[in-house]
């Protein structure tokens, strides 16, 4: 019964030396970006997917007369460094690539000198692309089915299964519908994540001023799958009307006919009166009463 | 000679010799029309930049004082054409100022509007396309103030076709050639015929019919310009009535101010009387008083509302920077008219004049020698012989007071004696009033902000105020040049009302002049 | 200049199909990216770039940036026309200058507007603006053909005020103001085909603004306008709402 303590950690060191063998290693990626009233140097910090990344910003403004303090703020990742400024001229942030794609890190600290091109940008490649474990390559599938009826909803239906016919469950999906105005681009319209048979589902309104509706499906790849994209076409049966105009709140009967109506009859009251004035005059003959004087 | 034929002899003495002084004053008034069309020139060559009207207040004197304008109209007519359906004796000798005001009024208000517009070169755009946008407010007016206008001229003329006739039996060679044409013409051969006397009775009576539901239209529709909108101050469903209540009762002050003048210019206080004041002044009264209602129940509910620009409305005209406008307006341009019409009339405020402290020079002297020192021992330095406690407003504020409230009661014998007086104060006051309320509900509701805004101020540049001191003098000039051509006061009538007493009435009915044998046609 | 007038005339339509398709222009300002162009440091570049495509007069601004407050503090919003559907504008207007088109934009017909000024003081969103003075023409502006799609050179006492680029939407391109974003918060929507877009990306119009509560500015009045916003303080480039 003595030795039972002895055989926990030993087995606690074979566990260790078997994680350490069986999990990919988390390599430490170390980055120095000068920060300075021109910008960041260097501009764009290459990274890999779920690396464990440190950079460190180097206060870079020290020629300045004054003191230029930055702080800066990682965009998708919601990460701020502590200031640096002459006090403080190194600080380092740490933090695990979780997604691959480019993030945008800019100081928000207002500082002189600084402008909107002095964004720098984090670049994560895909661990697939770098990755120690080679991704399994991925086949994805795209079935859609268009509205019968014009205005309702179309399915989306996509499928995705590594090479090897085994279906992928619990990754997500992107659905994509190209559109345009101005450009031409890929409307996101939904996501889902796929079923135990590697199914995906959205159902969504068509829309656009195209009959024939190119969509797709994406999906990103992760670290044991390699990303895949899928296309097929929305073929519609008439556009669908996104807009009606709403009637207008009017008072029922009143209109412009009841203007006129009582205008011209005022109108007309005038004429009868000036027919009446402008038939004054008289031949004198026809004035027997003048006989009559009023009295003094 | 009876009263008509000496007011016949007093009026045409005036209009074959006018008195000395009239050449002076139509120069005078035709030197100021002159210099505020200079004035409008130059904002017509540069443009309404020359204003003190701005994006946040694009409206502002002009169209203040057409709304003005369109009220003063209302006192002829409306008034008129009541009393006369009403066969309110004491009328006959006021109707023809009135109708004359409302003309007038409503040729120098509508062009006001031209005035304010940016482009007054397109004014005939409003017939060219505007029938096909009869759902502007703007269209109403123009339709509703041209109808009035025309009307207003139709229900002047009828009354004075008699009068012409006499003018042109009985001036002859007195007047030079073009004003005999001019009497000629327009008398329309009249000779006094049963048959002229029908058709002018009925052209009469059926233009004093129409005339009241188009006097109420017009101001109704000048409301609509405002109540139309989203605007808050203006989006009330209360504005017809109170614009056309606002509309009378600044027209019968009008009219109490023209009959004042006119009294006094050409000597009419034999015919002119006490009495038509005191009637005029009752009618002040409650329209007055329904106007104070008005103004209650708007602005109550108004503060009733929960909403922020109507607190911000409210706060702007009771205690921001319009309240130096508002108070003196509800003071100065309702409850203290009311008050002027009102206390000469309480008997029992005759036994005041019992009391002997009750003497306004003594009081008066008393307060100015108070305000006198307060002013001197603030303008001293410090160290003065006047005792620091005397330079403080704090310490004499009540003995002021106290000394003006016994100034306003030693002041009502003094009215009740001269109730003429008093009741022109009180007009006059109601019309300045009356200007300043339109000038309240233009500038303020324009002035709250809808988007957030910093302050929005408005100041007038002289442009505006030479284009309204001209507006003025053209109304008095305008005024001054009928009454100098026509009698400013219906002859006719007048000696109609003196026949009737005369004779039994079932002989008589209507007698407008009939011309004399001789008389030309 | 008569192939401008022409796709003008025809109103922003196009074929598609059997059927006409007639856009209806709408506008949504996200204020989540709006930051007043504060952390640029500049004035606001929407206004720029509209006072620029339009050689507005000194003291014009066709849309303007403001500050307001809401719980959380200071935001900015720009403020356009509204192209309301039930302009209180157009129905006041005694000539019929001002109208609105098939695409739905409210425009201002200077060669017939008699400068009443009953429309400025109509309007609930104080857009409009009225040419007190003679508006200087500078070189470039006075070649153009005048029309109320692109109303330059500006005419003297008239009103005039945004009309979504008309000129600019009609042949596929952005408003000034949402091509002069440079947070790109500005997008230019349709709503019969129900697309969006600021430039860089195309939504679809009804899931942006259901998605993230667009609202229209005082929607209680009812004028129904055609500019939608979706509430933010900037927050999308790290501004602190209280700042």
């Amino acid at each position: 019964m003595k030795r039972a303590p002895l055989m926990v950690v030993a087995a606690g060191a074979m566990a260790l030396v078997l994680s350490l063998l069986v999990l990919p290693a988390r390599a430490l990626e170390r980055v120095r970006v000068v920060v300075s009233e021109r910008g960041f140097d260097p501009p764009v910090v290459e990274v890999t997917e779920g690396e464990l990344v440190e950079i460190t910003f180097v206060y870079g403004d020290s020629h300045l007369p004054q003191d230029n303090p930055h702080v800066i703020f990682i965009e998708g990742l919601r990460l701020e460094s502590p200031q640096i400024s002459r006090a403080r001229p190194e600080v380092a942030v740490r933090f695990t690539a979780e997604q691959s794609g480019r993030l945008l890190f800019k100081c928000t600290a207002y500082c002189t000198g600084h402008d909107r091109l002095q964004a720098g940008y984090l670049s994560v490649r895909p661990a697939s692309a770098a990755g120690p474990v080679p991704a399994v390559a991925t086949v994805l599938q795209l079935l859609a089915a268009p509205p019968d009826v014009p205005g309702a909803k179309a399915a989306l239906r996509a499928q995705l299964s590594s090479d090897d016919g085994q279906p992928v469950e619990g990754v997500l999906v992107r659905f994509e519908q190209q559109a345009a105005l101005v450009k031409t681009g890929w409307a996101p319209v939904g996501s889902a994540r796929t079923d135990p048979r590697g199914v995906a589902l959205i159902e969504y309104a068509p829309f656009g001023d195209a009959l024939r509706v190119p969509a797709r499906a994406v999906f990103e790849g992760n670290v044991r799958y390699q990303p895949a994209e899928a296309r097929a076409v929305l073929d519609l049966p008439a556009l669908p009307s996104w807009w009606a105009p709403v009637a207008e709140v009017r008072v029922p009967v009143v209109g412009t006919w009841l203007l006129w109506l009582v205008v011209s009859a005022v109108w007309l009251t005038f004429a009868y009166v000036a027919y009446q004035v402008f038939t004054l005059p008289e031949p004198r003959a026809a004035a027997p009463e003048l006989r009559r004087r009023p009295p003094r | 000679m009876s009263e008509a034929r000496r007011l016949e002899a007093q009026l045409l003495g005036v209009l074959a010799r006018p008195p000395r002084w009239y050449p002076f004053i139509v120069t005078l008034l035709a030197g100021v029309v002159a210099w505020a069309f200079y004035a409008w020139t130059v904002q017509y060559r540069i443009g309404l930049g020359v204003t003190g009207m701005h994006n946040r207040v694009p409206w502002g004197l002009y169209i203040i004082n057409f709304v003005f304008l369109i009220g003063i109209s209302h006192a002829g007519t409306l008034v008129s054409a009541i009393l006369r359906i009403t066969a309110a004796e004491w009328r006959r000798p006021i109707t023809r100022m009135a109708e004359v005001i409302t003309v007038v009024a409503l040729m120098t208000g509508a062009l006001m509007v031209m005035v304010d517009m940016g482009r007054p070169d397109r004014l005939l755009y409003l017939l060219r396309y505007g029938f096909g946008h009869l759902s502007s407010p703007i269209l109403w007016d123009v339709l509703s103030v041209a109808t009035y206008l025309t009307g207003s001229l139709i229900y002047l003329y009828i009354p004075l076709i008699p009068d012409l006739a006499m003018l042109r039996d009985r001036l002859g060679p007195k007047v030079p050639g073009w004003q005999q044409w001019l009497y000629r013409t327009l008398a329309m051969g009249w000779r006094g015929t049963p048959r002229q006397r029908a058709r002018l009775e009925r052209a009469l009576t059926v233009m004093a019919l129409l005339i009241i539901p188009i006097a109420v239209s017009v101001h109704t529709v000048v409301s609509f310009v405002f109540s139309m909108t989203l605007r808050v101050g203006w989006h009330s469903s209360i504005f017809g009535p109170y614009f056309v209540v606002g509309a009378i009762f600044s027209g019968i002050a009008g009219i109490i101010t023209a009959m004042a003048v006119f009294r006094r210019i050409y000597r009419l206080e034999a015919w002119i009387t006490e009495e038509h004041f005191q009637k005029l002044g009752w009618l002040l009264l409650a329209l007055n008083l329904i106007y104070l209602y008005f103004t209650f129940s708007e602005y109550l509910t108004m503060g009733y509302q929960p909403d922020d620009a109507e607190a911000a409305l409210l706060r702007l005209l009771f205690i921001g920077p319009y309240g130096k406008i508002f108070w003196p307006m509800v003071l100065g341009g309702l409850v203290a008219p009311a008050l002027l019409v009102m206390v000469p009339s309480v008997p029992a405020l005759r036994s005041l004049r019992t009391v002997p402290v009750l003497r306004p020079v003594p009081i008066a002297l008393t307060a100015a020698g108070l305000l006198t020192t307060v002013l001197l021992a603030r303008g001293m330095p410090q160290a003065a012989i006047l005792p620091a406690w005397l330079a403080s407003w704090e310490t004499l504020r009540w003995p002021l007071l106290g000394l003006g409230a016994l100034l306003i009661l030693s002041l009502v014998p003094v009215l009740q004696a001269r109730r003429v007086a008093s009741l022109v104060t009180a007009s006059v006051l109601v019309n300045i009033g009356m200007w300043l309320k339109r000038y309240l509900i233009v500038v303020p509701s324009l002035a709250v902000a809808q988007t957030p805004f910093g302050a929005i101020t408005y100041r007038p540049t002289w442009v505006e105020y030479s284009i309204i001191g001209g507006t003025f003098a053209g109304f008095a000039l305008l005024y001054l040049v009928f009454s100098r051509l026509f009698p400013i006061v219906s002859l006719w009538e007048v000696r109609e009302a003196e026949d009737s007493a005369i004779r039994e009435p079932a002989d008589v009915g209507t007698r407008p002049y009939v011309a004399p044998a001789g008389g030309r046609t | 200049m008569t192939k401008l007038a022409e796709s003008w005339a025809a109103g922003d339509k196009r074929a598609v199909g059997q059927g006409t398709l007639t856009r209806q222009w709408a506008m949504v300002i996200d204020l989540r990216k709006c930051e007043g162009c504060t952390t640029i440091d500049k004035p606001p570049q929407c206004v720029e770039a509209c006072n620029r495509a339009h050689y507005l007069p000194e003291g014009q601004q066709w849309i303007r940036v403001v500050v307001e407050r809401d719980q959380r503090g200071s935001f900015f919003r720009p403020i356009p026309c509204m192209q309301c559907e039930n302009a209180p504008c157009v129905q006041v207007c005694p000539v019929g200058a001002t109208y609105r088109n098939a695409s739905g934009v409210v425009l201002v017909d200077n060669n017939r507007c008699i400068g009443c000024r009953l429309c400025m003081a109509a309007c609930p969103y104080d857009v409009r603006v009225f040419n007190w003075v003679r508006p200087p023409t500078p070189p470039e502006a006075a070649l153009v053909r005048y029309s109320p799609e692109f109303p330059v050179p500006h005419r003297k006492g008239t009103v005039s005020k945004c009309m979504l680029c008309a000129h600019r939407t009609a042949h596929g391109e952005l408003p000034a103001c949402a091509a002069g974003c440079p947070m790109k918060a500005i997008y230019l929507g349709d709503l019969t085909t129900d697309v969006a877009t600021n430039g860089d990306e195309v939504l679809q119009l009804s899931t942006f603004l259901s998605e993230n509560h667009a609202y229209r500015y005082r929607g209680d009045l009812g004028t129904r306008p055609r500019v939608y916003y979706i509430p933010g303080h900037g927050e999308a480039f790290g501004r602190r709402p209280g700042a």
